[in-house]
């Protein structure tokens, strides 16, 4: 087993006859990465498997060489925010964490010391002394993220991190999960706001139906679609010209001016050789301003591999 | 025991201490434990004022001849020659020939009941002694305190430990700190033996002082210094050995069911039945080992009616040390059950 990777090997969850997972062999790095997929199609149960929440009716999972049946371990460098807003009653924010933390077994100065940190990172600093049922929807979701990273865990999985939480704040907790992963940490994030997804991960996790579709950086996954052409916009000065010129080539499946010369949009099978294609093209008597992929994105990504599977059920 | 070990117990304890404590639900207990004092404080302050009432008022109307002077068939003119003018009179519902007449002599209330003139009854209320209260003490905890109280308490207390924080979604936190299962088991057990016999021994020390309030100085010496002083101990020591023992059940049955109350009502009615039980059955009952070590459960006044006695008197009481070493070695057997069990656990909130 790694050291330095998250492992799951042929790893399968039933709940009585229901699928939750099925077949899962994944490798996770150091850096963000993203679980994206539809409602139940697993993402919550692959995270409490992980986390040693639940166990797997099938496979083993490996968490830096640890296995999740040993939590005295396994928690020293694993922080879990799950998706749920309960909290034990009575408690303030800063009670909680260093609550936690006592029962952790770190030592009364470290845990007040380590609980602040957290709530500085998350921005609750100031909220700390208050009851947490007086806390805002947003405040919950920043204390959750506040616990799972108290003790500086290296692996840390977040469900829906950002929920409820306003742009200000999301922007500082971006920054932080960035940060981490930078860092080295293995940062695991389940997650429905796929522009944020493509923001932050460095690679993705495609679930749906319990299996991966899907997995590796966006752009490697995106090529790998092998039987979606892929789509650029192209800018120029004569998109008509060009539109003449590159329908010609047996890759291009489609070419399309798009109105008020915003410029031409083209489909094709084989991006390298349209690149190839293009760099002709553009020595020639078109200018080219500019190329952009248009479905080089996790929402692309999203809709050809999970959106195709959801409606052919 | 490791530093950290002892840091990770006392870091649940106090948490789960706190829960047990602070929490809505702990008002349950605390009423559980503590209704039978209240009643008896609550009576314990009416009669300390009767009884001052009593007092005062034989200072004024102190009758001429004692209380037993006085029989059925007098007229009202005797009773008036022989203990004087009453220190209250009424009389019965307007048509009734029916009137009353009440004396003290500072200690006892006499109502005579007259009926056309003449004596009908005669009603006495003299002081309940001591060891009457004891009896009474002793009744309600061997019919309330041990049968419901105790066993109420723990199905609130441990039945919750892990079920309850199933049931609203915190478990987890608990789950995810680096921490052994067993030891997380150990200490939510610990803090809910420690909450329970914190307040159940209390409840059972204040239903002392309720009841021994009420005695002078010299009565209270009398009765300290006889053996009596150690059925309060007893009823300490085993308030806290059924705290212990029902304690593991419910932890064992919050482990195991998803619903606690189908099995607690299951057991409560075997602990029930106990006593009408084949001689065999009888010690699989925890009441029976309980019942056992209560000295008083031996000494039952006759007058007391059989079922009642049935109830309280356990056939053939076991030993003492086989009753504590039963309780504790079954108490040991389940936490070792609940550890495995808490090992297994597994936290999926939807089928919850």
């Amino acid at each position: 087993m790694s050291h330095d990777l998250v492992v799951l090997e042929d790893v399968c969850r039933f709940y009585g006859e229901v699928l939750g997972v099925n077949h899962i062999n994944l490798s996770i790095g150091p850096g963000i990465t993203s679980l994206v997929g539809p409602n139940g199609s697993g993402k919550t149960t692959l995270l409490s498997l992980i986390a040693g929440l639940i166990r797997p009716s099938k496979g083993r999972i490996s968490v830096l060489g640890y296995r999740p049946d040993q939590p005295q371990q396994l928690m020293r460098i694993l922080g879990y925010a799950t998706q749920f807003d309960s909290f034990p009653m009575g408690l303030t924010g800063l009670g909680l964490i260093y609550s936690l933390l006592r029962m952790s077994g770190y030592p009364h100065s470290d845990c007040r010391k380590m609980a602040n940190q957290a709530l500085e990172q998350v921005g609750l600093v100031q909220d700390s002394h208050r009851r947490i049922g007086a806390y805002s929807k947003g405040m919950k979701q920043r204390l959750k993220l506040a616990c799972a990273i108290a003790h500086q865990p290296q692996v840390l999985l977040l469900d829906e991190p950002l929920n409820g939480l306003d742009p200000l704040i999301r922007a500082t907790i971006i920054q932080m999960l960035r940060r981490l992963g930078r860092e080295g940490r293995h940062v695991i994030i389940s997650s429905h706001v796929l522009n944020e997804v493509e923001m932050i991960s460095d690679q993705v996790v495609l679930l749906s139906g319990g299996y991966v579709a899907a997995e590796g950086p966006i752009h490697t996954v995106r090529t790998e679609i092998k039987d979606q052409p892929m789509e650029f916009l192209i800018q120029c000065d004569k998109p008509r010209l060009l539109a003449c010129s590159i329908f010609q080539h047996d890759h291009v499946v489609e070419a399309r001016l798009l109105p008020e010369d915003q410029g031409l949009l083209v489909k094709t099978r084989d991006a390298n050789q349209f690149c190839r294609t293009i760099c002709r093209l553009a020595l020639g008597q078109v200018q080219i301003h500019g190329i952009i992929p248009t479905d080089d994105n996790v929402r692309s990504i999203y809709e050809y591999l999970v959106g195709n599977q959801e409606a052919s059920k | 025991m490791t530093g950290l070990l002892r840091r990770q117990l006392w870091g649940i304890m106090r948490l789960e201490i706190r829960r047990l404590f602070l929490s809505r639900m702990s008002l349950v207990v605390y009423l559980l434990a503590f209704a039978p004092a209240i009643l008896l404080i609550g009576h314990a302050t009416f009669e300390t004022r009767y009884r001052q009432r009593l007092r005062s008022i034989a200072k004024t109307h102190k009758p001429l001849a004692g209380l037993d002077q006085v029989y059925p068939g007098m007229s009202m003119q005797q009773v008036v020659e022989r203990l004087g003018r009453p220190y209250a009179q009424r009389f019965g519902r307007r048509g009734s020939p029916t009137v009353f007449y009440q004396y003290t002599d500072g200690t006892t209330n006499l109502t005579v009941v007259f009926m056309q003139g003449y004596v009908w009854r005669l009603l006495y209320r003299e002081p309940t002694s001591l060891p009457e209260y004891l009896r009474l003490l002793s009744g309600i905890f061997n019919l309330y305190y041990l049968r419901l109280g105790i066993f109420f308490g723990a199905v609130w207390v441990f039945a919750s430990l892990f079920r309850g924080q199933i049931l609203d979604k915190t478990i987890h936190y608990y789950l995810l700190c680096p921490v052994r299962r067993e030891v997380l088991m150990a200490g939510k057990y610990l803090a809910g033996l420690l909450s329970m016999i914190l307040v159940f021994d209390l409840g059972v020390l204040f239903q002392w002082i309720g009841t021994l309030w009420l005695f002078d100085k010299a009565t209270l010496a009398g009765y300290l210094d006889q053996s009596s002083l150690r059925q309060l101990l007893t009823c300490v020591a085993v308030t806290a050995l059924g705290c212990l023992g029902y304690g593991s059940v419910f932890t064992a049955v919050g482990l195991i069911f998803r619903n606690p109350i189908v099995p607690a009502a299951a057991i409560l009615a075997w602990e029930q039945i106990n006593p009408f039980l084949p001689a065999a059955l009888k010690p699989l009952g925890m009441i029976h080992y309980l019942q056992s070590l209560l000295p008083s459960s031996a000494k039952l006044d006759q007058q007391i009616p059989p079922m009642i006695s049935l109830l309280i008197r356990p056939g053939e009481p076991a030993r003492p040390t086989v009753a504590v070493i039963w309780i504790v070695t079954v108490s040991l057997v389940l936490l070792a059950v609940c550890c495995v069990l808490a090992r297994r656990l597994q936290v999926n909130y939807a089928t919850d």
